[in-house]
């Protein structure tokens, strides 16, 4: 029996992570009736394995990055094989949030201008500009830590909190990024460096990405959530959305759902309006299963574009190796200074685009025996020398490929494989372009330029990792066009007026930087386009 | 699953071996095998069935080889020889060795002798965390002597 109090609401969000926590918010914060369905669970604090001796091996296992590895009940397999990048994402209240590493960039001016200034890919629908007080808004509710007066972004309103600190193997770096006269910033965290909105601050144990225990680092179960359940927002776990439902009129009515603690029977809630905030993947995932009638290539899919133009932002790893052990794995793991020296195009390089070079760390000794980002420490009789190379001594430059959009790369429906609840599950085909290619050959020159300025002895290279699929966009992009996108600028499906769209699956390009801020910027200025035109809605 | 205890309790001395060889002595330390972490790597196999399942895979293989049985075991080789069937499984069972290595690994790092000898001091990284040098804005300095040189592309 489906409880009463959430049945025909205004708004039906379907998944709460980045941006389905903060459009919940948004439209709570309104007065809506609001209900999220969620197929993973509440995750417990108490749980999160950084207290636990065995705390690398869980994160090789149950809190893997990689669902297909997890492979737990609320997962979904994704079909990678044909795919150079392996997607990553967590699903729980607060969704790949859990998992992140919460660095906060924005996207640049130019980044919503691609077509205008370089001839590729397309112009997005809005500008920096329309985004820019969602950014601000963002930044207070998930708490930045960070510092104005960047060279390569425009100035902006003054960030709640000082900077992560850079640590002794942030500083080297720095210097030698003055040392060449390249551009550095301390990057911009969803980490608190001091105490902030009754959150503790970080105390640099480094594994933000397998959750954060202190809950220094914002995931939007800490950070939206709360607030959005004090609107009166119900947020309902453990359902999988299995099948968007339409009228005759082809309108969206409601959805489908199963219990996944309870397998078995399919349960339906009829809303007035619905949105989606599954990511990149699983959003047209669940369009493409939701074909009827009316709508029989997916539903919303009469531009063919649905589950297109995925990307990924293939990742360049180099791992420099220091003479001196100083302790790498101290502070936080992610990020806390990039380099946007590489950014904008420039016509004397044989591509176009650019690339953000971020400074990550390593970890802990079984982390840096199996070689996180990079090869293995050898096995044999070289074993203790390369591990006594690395431990301690790994510092990482992580070089984030500005990604273009490109048809064939997709997310399809698989024909055999399903998750746990018999849904079908998603298959990606995904390849590498040209561009990118010589961006990575570029990265690579200029990444080990850098880190023998820093003193590294030794250079270990990988040009492409699998295991770095963290933003999954593109596949339900935003335009003017209906013929060319699947949403309007404001997230709403061309063929279908109350189903709208919230994550990244809106994007037209990738930008060279992280996406989260802008998934959820984005989701906030739909939260309030959609306050104002529907405001009838409310008793 | 009793079929896969008893499996590994007829592999002990194999799978000692090849622990042996992935991490080797040193100082003071014997390899992985002989330091008695086999165990623990049956402890791993017992909550992750994946690991046994490509361990399994890789002594079926061994025991296969042709040289293995020759020489009436795998243990029986000399060294150089062991160490090449080893490469040569990790070349045809690539995934399942790479399981197998990680798994070996973990156990190895996770022993008190072993992280004594590498300088770790933590069983976990939390609640204590790790100290790092605070944010001092003087390392700024440089940096803000660069001008502002994003692009507007309303300009
Ligand atoms: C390890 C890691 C590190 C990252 N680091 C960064 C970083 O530093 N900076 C950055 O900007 N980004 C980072 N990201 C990416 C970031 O986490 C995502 O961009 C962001 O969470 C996407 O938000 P979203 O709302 O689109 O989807 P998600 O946050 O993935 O949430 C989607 C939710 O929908 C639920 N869902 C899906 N299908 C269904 C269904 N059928 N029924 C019910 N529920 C469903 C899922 O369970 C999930 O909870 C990282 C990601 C990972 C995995």
């Amino acid at each position: 029996m489906v409880d009463k109090s959430i049945t025909n609401p205004d708004f039906l969000v379907v998944g709460s992570g980045a941006s389905g926590a903060a459009i919940s918010w948004r439209l709570g914060k309104a007065g809506f009736k609001v209900v999220c369905l969620e197929q993973g669970p509440q995750i417990d604090i108490e749980s999160y394995p950084h207290t636990q001796k065995d705390w690398e091996i869980k994160a090789q296992h149950e809190w893997n990055n990689n669902p297909n590895i997890r492979s737990l009940t609320e997962d979904y397999p994704v079909n990678d094989l044909d795919s150079e990048i392996s997607p990553l994402m967590f699903n729980a209240v607060g969704g790949s949030t859990i998992h992140w590493t919460a660095h906060a960039p924005r996207f640049h001016p130019s980044d919503f201008r691609v077509k205008s200034l370089d001839g590729v890919a397309d112009d997005w629908p809005i500008s920096y500009k329309d985004l820019e007080p969602y950014y601000d808004l963002n930044d207070e509710i998930m708490g930045c830590s960070g510092i104005n007066g960047d060279p390569a972004n425009p100035i902006r309103k003054k960030r709640p909190m000082p900077p992560i600190p850079l640590g002794e193997d942030g500083v080297l770096i720095a210097k030698a990024f003055d040392k060449l006269g390249w551009h550095w910033w301390p990057s911009d965290n969803y980490i608190n460096s001091t105490k902030y909105n009754g959150r503790d601050s970080c105390n640099y144990c480094g594994a933000v990405h397998l959750g954060c225990p202190k809950g220094a680092k914002a995931s939007t179960d800490i950070t939206y959530w709360p607030e959005a359940k004090k609107f009166g927002v119900k947020l309902i776990t453990h359902c999988r959305v299995t099948k968007i439902t339409t009228s005759k009129e082809g309108k969206a009515s409601g959805v489908n759902y199963k219990d996944i603690r309870n397998n078995g029977k399919e349960h339906h809630i009829s809303s007035k309006n619905i949105i989606l905030a599954c990511n990149g993947i699983g959003t047209p995932r669940l369009m493409l299963n939701s074909k009827s009638e009316k709508h029989p290539q997916g539903l919303g899919n009469s531009s063919g574009l649905l589950g297109k133009n995925l990307m990924f932002h293939p990742y360049t790893m180099l791992v420099g190796l220091l003479p001196k052990n100083i302790e790498t794995y101290k502070g936080p793991i992610g990020n806390s200074l990039m380099s946007q020296e590489f950014y904008e195009t420039d016509p004397k390089r044989d591509f176009v685009r650019g690339y953000t070079f971020q400074f990550n760390r390593s970890s802990g000794p079984i982390t840096s025996a199996i070689g996180l980002a990079s090869r293995p420490v050898a096995w044999g009789e070289n074993h203790h020398k390369e591990f006594e190379s690395r431990f301690g001594k790994a510092i990482f430059l992580a070089t984030i490929i500005e990604d273009l959009p490109e048809r064939h790369n997709s997310v399809k429906i698989d024909k055999k494989l399903k998750d746990s609840s018999g849904i079908p599950s998603p298959k990606i085909n995904y390849s590498l372009s040209d561009n990118s290619k010589k961006m990575i050959q570029h990265a690579i020159q200029t990444g080990t330029t850098l880190l023998k300025t820093a003193g590294a002895t030794e250079i270990l290279t990988t040009p492409v990792s699998k295991s770095a699929g963290w933003h999954l966009m593109g596949t339900a992009r935003m335009g003017d066009d209906p013929k060319n996108s699947v949403t309007d600028k404001w997230g709403r499906c061309h063929d279908i007026e109350n189903l709208f769209i919230v994550d990244g699956s809106l994007f037209v390009t990738s930008s060279g930087v992280n996406p989260t801020p802008t998934i959820q910027a984005l989701a906030l200025r739909t939260g309030d386009y959609i306050a104002k035109q529907f405001r009838s809605l409310k008793k | 699953m009793i079929e896969e205890k008893q499996f590994l309790e007829n592999k002990h001395p194999i799978l000692i071996k090849i622990m042996d060889l992935i991490v080797p002595a040193i100082d003071d330390l014997p390899g992985a095998g002989s330091m008695g972490l086999l165990n623990e790597l049956k402890i791993l196999c017992k909550k992750y069935p994946k690991i046994y399942f490509s361990i399994r895979r890789i002594i079926n293989s061994i025991e296969i080889d042709p040289i293995s049985r020759a020489n009436g075991s795998f243990i029986f080789l000399d060294i150089d020889r062991q160490i090449e069937t080893l490469k040569i499984i990790e070349l045809n069972l690539s995934d399942d060795f790479s399981i197998l290595i990680n798994a070996i690994y973990s156990v190895y790092y996770m022993n008190k002798d072993v992280k004594k000898r590498i300088n770790w001091k933590y069983n976990s990284i939390q609640p204590q965390g790790f100290e790092i040098l605070p944010w001092d804005e003087s390392i700024l300095v440089e940096i803000k002597k660069i001008k502002p040189f994003w692009k507007n592309p309303d300009n």
